[in-house]
C-alpha cells in the first residue's frame, strides 16, 4: 500500500499483532507519512536492508515470535548502514522502559498509547 | 679335829663315857645322831661355865662346828655372849626361855639348869631354835592386813562383809557413806531391816527387787556369786545412784558360808553417760533416716527411753519466733502438766535449761513430778525446746541436765543440718530442673526458629532432627509419609561426624511396614512410643530397621550396634491433618535411658515440627498461587494492553474523523465520547493492575526530577475538576506557597490522582478537603474528605492489594490504588497516614522528604 508521502524517509513499524501495524500505518498515513510494516524482527531487518531511503524511525513492539525487539536491535546495531536508524520502543511490559534503555532505543513508548502521542514522535523523526 | 662327832658327843658325860661296854651306847650314838642333824642349838654348859658337849644342824646354820666349841667358855663365845646374863641367872638355878637375835637370826632359847646326882648345881642345858622364819610369816601377815584395812577403808567402793543372818561384819568408810550413816561402826550396829527401810531399790527398768532378790541373799542362800545393777534410791535424798552390787560367798572350814562380801560400785555417772550416749546414738541414728523430720515422736519415745524418764515433748520455733509443738510422747492416760507450753517458751526465749519438781511446788502435780526442759540451741540461739518428764522425784542433775541440753544441741543441728541439706538439695533439684528446662526450652526455641525460618519442610525436618541429636538424642531417624502415602526413610543423624557413613548407609535401608514396631505404632496412633531398655541387639529388630532381605537386616542390625541403641522413642509427627511421619530418637548409653517422663516434651518438638511442616507446605503451595497469580496478572495486563492500543488508537482516529466532518453533537460523536471515556477507564484499570505486578515484583523504578508539588496538586484539580462536579462534591485546596521537591512528578501526580479520586468517591456529596505544606523539610499532602469513613477494622489493611474497605457492589474499582499509592510514597522514603471514624470521613495525610522552597536546594535532594 502506498500512500502520497509528503514526508521524503518513511517510517517502520514492527509489531506481530496485524490490528497495531495496520491501524499505525493508517493513521500515520493520514499525516503523510509512509508507513512499511514488518511482522517481525526479521522481516522487519530484510525490509530495512532493501529500502531506499532508509526509515527515519522504527516504532518496534518487543515481543514477536521468531525475532523479537530486542534481536532485532542487536542485528540493527551490527549492521553499519542500519545502526544509525532511531528505534522507538512501545511495549505494554512490565519491564518496557527499563528494556528499551537498556537496547539504547531512542524513547519509550508505553502500551496503551495516545493518537496525538504517536503523531508527535512520528514528527520528531520525520519532519 | 677328826673325831667323829658321835664319838665327842659319847663323851659329853664322863661320868659314863669311861665304859667301853655301855650297853646304851648305841642308843645314845642314835640320838646324838639325831639331834646332830636336827635343826636346834644344844649345849650343855659346866658349873664352871664351859661348854662340855655342843650338838645340832643349827649351829652348822651359824657357821660353828661343833667340837670347836668344846671347852670354851661361855662367856668367851661371842654367839652367846647376849646371853650372858641369861647364863648368870641359870647359875641361880632357875629354867628360863629368852629370845636373842644372833646374825640376824631369832633364836628361841630354852636353858635349864642341871643338877648332879647329890642335886648339886652341874651347869645348864641350852636348847635354841631358829624362830626366824615364823617370826617373818606373823610380821607379814600383819602388815598386810593393815594394808588390807587401809585399801578397804580409802577405797570408793562400798565394801561390806555379811553375816547370813544379815548383820554386817565390816563395813568400810564408803559403804558407811553410801548408806548415809555417820560412821563405820554404826552402820555395823544397823540391822538389815532398818536399811531396808531407808532405801528403795529398782532394777534398770525401775521395777522394785524384792530382797530375795538381792546379790547378797543370793551369794548367802544360793552361796554364788551374784551380780546386779541397781538404781538405790534413798526415800529422803531425792538422788538415785545406779550401783553394781557384786555379792561373793566365803566359806570356812566347814564348807559353810561364813560371809558374803558385798562390793558396791556407784555406776551412776558411767550410767548417765552411757544413757546420754545411747540417747545421742539413737538420735543420730534416727534422725539420719529419710523423712526422719517429718515425725520426730519416735525419736522422743527412743530419748526418754534411753535415759530412762517417762515421756518427752518437743517444740520449734517458727520463722517469727513462735514456738509451736512438734511432737510428744506420753504414756497413756498421763495427766500433763498444763503450764508445759508456757515452760517451753520461758526457755526459749531464755536459752536456758529448766528443772521442776512437784516437790518443790514449781510442777503441777499430775502423772509427772520432775521436768527437765532444755533449748534446742544452735549457735547460741535457741531454735525450739526438748522437754522430759518423769514420775520420779528428782533434785536437779546438773550432769544430765548438761546432757540432754547437749542431746538438744546434737538434735538442733542435725535438724538444721538435714533441713539445709534438705534445701540445699531443693536447690540443687530446682537448678537441675531448671537447667534441664533451660535446655529444653532452648531447644524449643532454636526447633520453633528452625521451623519458622525454614520454608521447605523437609530442610526444616533435617535441621529439627539435628537440633535433637545436640542435646536430646545420640541419633535421630527420620521417616516420612511422601506424597504417595509411602514412609520414606528421610535422615539418619549422627550426633558425631564419625558415625555419618554409617548413619547415611542406615538410611539407605527403608523402614519395614508390615511389623508392629514401635515406629508403625507411632505411625498409627499418634502416640510416642517409649523403648527405654534394649536388652540384646535382636531387640533392635522392632526399631523397624528390619528388612525382608535377610542380609540387609543383619547389616542394619550391625550398624544399629555401631551407632549404639540403648534406648529409643519413636516420636511422631502429628499435624493438623494427621500423622507426616516420626522422628525416632535414639540414646547409645543405658545410663541415660529415656524415660517416660521425657515422652511430653518430645511429643510436643514432634508436633511443633509437624505444625511447621504443614506451614511450610502450606506457605510452599501458597506461594505457588501467588507467584501464578502475579503472572497470570502481568501476562494479562500485558496482553489486554495490545487490544486496548488498538482500540485506543482506533477510537482516536474515529474521534478525529467525526469531529473532521463537523458533526460534533452528532450520534456518532457521543457514542465516541461515551467510548473513549469507558477505553480510559480501561486503561486507568490496566495501568494499576501493571503498577501492582511492578511493585510486587520489585520492579517500581522512579525517575525523579525538580518540580513544584503544588503546581502539580493545582493541576491534577483542574483535570479531576469535571470528576467532582459530577460527584456533587466541592473540593477546597489550600496550598500555602511553593513546595519543590525531587520526586517522580508522573508517581505523584498518581498518588494525588488516586487520593482525590477516592475522595470523591467515598466523600458522600460532602465538601473535601486539600491542603500541602512543608514542614520541616517534608511536604505534607493532606486530603479530607467527610464522608462514608472507613471501619476501624478495615483500616489496617486499607492499604493492602486487593483489599477494598467497602462493598463491590456500590463502589467499582480492583482495591489497588491505596496499594499503589503507598509504594509510591514508600519508595520516595515517605509515608502515608489514614486517619478516620466512619460515617465522618476520611483523612490521608503523605508525608514526602526532601521538600524546599525553590528547586535549586531541591535537586539536592535524595530520593
Amino acid at each position: 500500500m502506498e500512500f502520497s508521502s509528503k514526508h521524503r524517509q518513511p517510517i517502520l513499524v514492527v509489531d506481530d499483532d496485524p490490528d497495531i501495524r495496520a491501524l499505525i500505518r493508517d493513521l500515520l498515513a493520514l499525516d503523510g507519512y509512509t508507513v512499511h510494516t514488518a511482522r517481525d524482527g526479521r522481516e522487519a531487518l530484510e525490509l530495512m536492508r532493501t529500502l531506499d531511503p532508509r526509515p527515519a524511525v522504527v516504532f518496534l513492539d518487543l515481543m514477536m515470535p521468531d525475532m523479537d525487539g530486542l534481536q532485532f536491535r542487536a542485528s540493527q546495531l551490527g549492521e553499519t548502514t542500519l545502526a544509525g536508524i532511531p528505534v522507538v520502543v512501545m511495549s505494554g511490559d512490565n519491564q518496557g522502559r527499563q528494556k528499551a534503555e537498556a537496547m539504547h532505543a531512542e524513547r519509550f513508548l508505553e502500551k496503551p498509547f495516545d493518537l496525538q502521542t504517536l503523531n508527535d514522535i512520528a514528527g520528531d523523526y520525520s519532519p | 679335829m677328826s673325831e667323829d662327832p658321835h664319838v665327842e658327843s659319847s663323851e659329853a658325860d664322863p661320868e659314863k663315857s669311861d665304859s667301853i661296854e655301855d650297853p646304851w651306847h648305841d642308843e645314845r650314838s642314835d640320838i646324838a645322831y639325831l639331834i646332830d642333824n636336827t635343826p636346834v642349838i644344844l649345849l650343855r654348859i659346866d658349873r664352871e661355865g664351859r661348854v662340855r658337849h655342843a650338838m645340832g644342824a643349827g649351829l652348822r646354820a651359824l657357821g660353828f662346828e661343833p667340837h670347836e666349841l668344846i671347852g670354851v667358855r661361855a662367856v668367851d663365845f661371842e654367839p652367846l655372849a647376849p646371853t650372858q646374863r641369861l647364863l648368870a641367872r641359870a647359875r641361880l638355878g632357875r629354867p628360863f626361855d629368852a629370845t636373842t637375835v644372833v646374825q640376824s637370826r631369832h633364836l628361841q632359847a630354852h636353858v635349864r639348869p642341871l643338877r648332879d646326882a647329890k642335886g648339886e648345881y652341874d651347869g645348864v642345858s641350852l636348847l635354841a631354835v631358829d624362830v626366824s622364819g615364823q617370826l617373818e610369816a606373823e610380821d607379814a601377815l600383819r602388815q598386810s592386813r593393815d594394808e588390807l584395812r587401809g585399801i578397804l577403808a580409802s577405797v570408793d567402793e562400798g565394801i561390806t562383809a555379811q553375816r547370813p543372818d544379815g548383820s554386817l561384819a565390816f563395813a568400810n568408810e564408803a559403804a558407811a557413806v553410801s548408806v548415809g550413816v555417820d560412821s563405820v561402826a554404826a552402820l555395823l550396829r544397823m540391822s538389815p531391816q532398818d536399811l531396808w527401810e531407808q532405801w528403795e531399790i529398782l532394777d534398770a527398768n525401775g521395777e522394785p527387787v524384792p530382797p530375795e532378790r538381792m546379790p547378797n541373799h543370793i551369794a548367802l542362800t544360793e552361796e554364788r556369786v551374784a551380780l546386779s545393777l541397781l538404781r538405790v534410791r534413798h526415800r529422803n535424798a531425792r538422788v538415785e545412784r545406779w550401783n553394781m552390787l557384786r555379792s561373793t560367798p566365803i566359806f570356812d572350814a566347814t564348807g559353810a558360808v561364813k560371809f558374803a562380801i558385798n562390793f558396791w560400785w556407784d555406776v551412776t555417772a558411767a550410767q548417765r553417760t552411757q544413757q546420754l550416749l545411747r540417747a545421742e546414738v539413737e538420735t543420730l541414728r534416727m534422725l539420719s533416716a529419710p523423712r526422719a523430720l517429718e515425725d520426730l515422736g519416735p525419736l522422743l519415745e527412743a530419748i526418754s527411753k534411753a535415759v530412762r524418764w517417762d515421756a518427752a515433748v518437743m517444740w520449734q520455733a517458727t520463722e517469727d519466733g513462735a514456738l509451736m509443738p512438734v511432737a510428744s510422747r506420753f504414756p497413756p492416760d498421763s495427766v500433763v502438766p498444763p503450764e508445759l507450753d508456757a515452760i517451753a517458751a520461758q526457755v526459749n526465749s531464755a536459752n536456758e535449761a529448766v528443772w521442776r519438781t512437784t516437790a518443790d511446788g514449781q510442777l503441777s502435780a499430775g502423772t509427772f513430778r520432775s521436768l527437765c526442759a532444755v533449748p534446742l540451741s544452735s549457735r547460741g540461739q535457741s531454735r525450739g525446746v526438748l522437754a522430759l518428764l518423769t514420775r520420779h522425784d528428782f533434785a536437779r542433775q546438773p550432769e544430765f541436765e548438761h546432757g540432754i541440753r547437749h542431746l538438744g544441741r546434737i538434735i538442733c543441728g542435725v535438724v538444721e543440718g538435714q533441713r539445709t541439706e534438705l534445701k540445699l538439695k531443693e536447690e540443687l533439684t530446682a537448678r537441675r530442673v531448671a537447667e534441664e528446662a533451660s535446655i529444653r526450652a532452648t531447644l524449643l526455641a532454636d526447633v520453633s526458629r528452625a521451623i519458622t525460618t525454614s520454608f521447605h519442610d523437609q530442610s526444616m525436618l533435617l535441621e529439627v532432627a539435628r537440633l535433637l541429636t545436640v542435646r536430646l538424642a545420640d541419633w535421630v531417624v527420620v521417616d516420612v509419609y511422601d506424597a504417595g502415602a509411602t514412609v520414606q526413610r528421610l535422615a539418619v543423624v549422627h550426633r558425631q561426624g564419625l558415625f555419618a557413613s554409617d548413619a547415611e548407609e542406615l538410611k539407605s535401608i527403608p523402614p519395614r511396614r508390615d511389623l508392629r514396631t514401635p515406629l508403625n505404632e507411632a505411625l498409627r496412633s499418634a502416640r510416642p512410643q517409649l523403648v527405654s531398655a534394649i536388652a540384646r541387639t535382636t531387640e533392635l529388630v522392632p526399631m523397624a530397621w528390619q528388612s525382608p532381605s535377610g542380609s540387609v537386616e543383619g547389616h542394619a542390625r550391625a550398624l544399629t550396634e555401631r551407632l549404639g541403641a540403648a534406648s529409643f522413642v519413636a516420636v511422631p509427627l502429628v499435624g493438623r491433618q494427621g500423622v507426616l511421619g516420626v522422628i525416632t530418637c535414639v540414646r547409645s548409653r543405658a545410663s541415660e535411658a529415656y524415660a517416660a517422663t521425657d515422652l511430653e516434651f518430645l511429643e510436643d518438638i514432634g508436633r511443633q515440627t509437624a505444625v511447621g511442616m504443614e506451614s511450610a507446605r502450606l506457605l510452599d503451595s501458597t506461594q505457588q498461587a501467588l507467584r501464578a497469580r502475579d503472572e497470570f496478572l502481568s501476562i494479562a495486563s500485558h496482553e489486554l494492553r495490545t487490544p486496548v492500543t488498538s482500540l485506543q488508537l482506533a477510537l482516536q482516529a474515529l474521534e478525529r474523523s467525526v469531529n473532521a466532518s463537523g458533526s460534533y453533537d452528532s450520534f456518532e460523536s457521543m457514542l465516541v465520547t461515551t467510548a473513549r471515556r469507558q477505553l480510559s477507564r480501561l486503561a486507568k484499570l490496566l495501568a494499576d493492575l501493571l503498577d501492582v505486578t511492578r511493585i510486587r515484583a520489585g520492579r517500581l523504578v522512579l525517575e525523579p526530577r525538580p518540580f513544584d508539588l503544588a503546581a502539580l496538586v493545582k493541576d491534577v484539580a483542574g483535570q479531576l475538576q469535571s470528576d467532582y462536579q459530577k460527584a456533587g462534591c466541592d473540593l477546597q485546596i489550600d496550598l500555602a506557597g511553593v513546595v519543590w521537591g525531587n520526586w517522580d512528578p508522573a508517581r505523584i501526580e498518581q498518588v494525588v490522582v488516586n487520593l482525590l479520586s477516592n475522595a470523591a468517591k467515598y466523600g458522600g456529596a460532602k465538601p473535601v478537603a486539600l491542603s500541602l505544606r512543608r514542614v520541616e523539610g517534608a511536604a505534607v499532602l493532606t486530603v479530607r474528605d467527610n464522608g462514608i469513613g472507613i471501619d476501624f477494622a478495615a483500616q489496617a489493611s486499607v492499604f493492602d492489594p486487593f483489599v477494598r474497605a467497602v462493598s463491590t457492589r456500590h463502589y467499582g474499582g480492583l482495591g489497588l490504588g491505596l496499594f499503589i499509592v503507598r509504594r509510591i510514597v514508600e519508595a520516595h522514603g515517605g509515608r502515608i497516614r489514614l486517619d478516620s471514624e466512619p460515617g465522618r470521613g476520611s483523612t490521608f495525610t503523605v508525608e514526602l522528604p526532601g521538600a524546599s522552597a525553590g528547586p535549586q536546594r531541591a535537586t539536592e535532594g535524595e530520593i
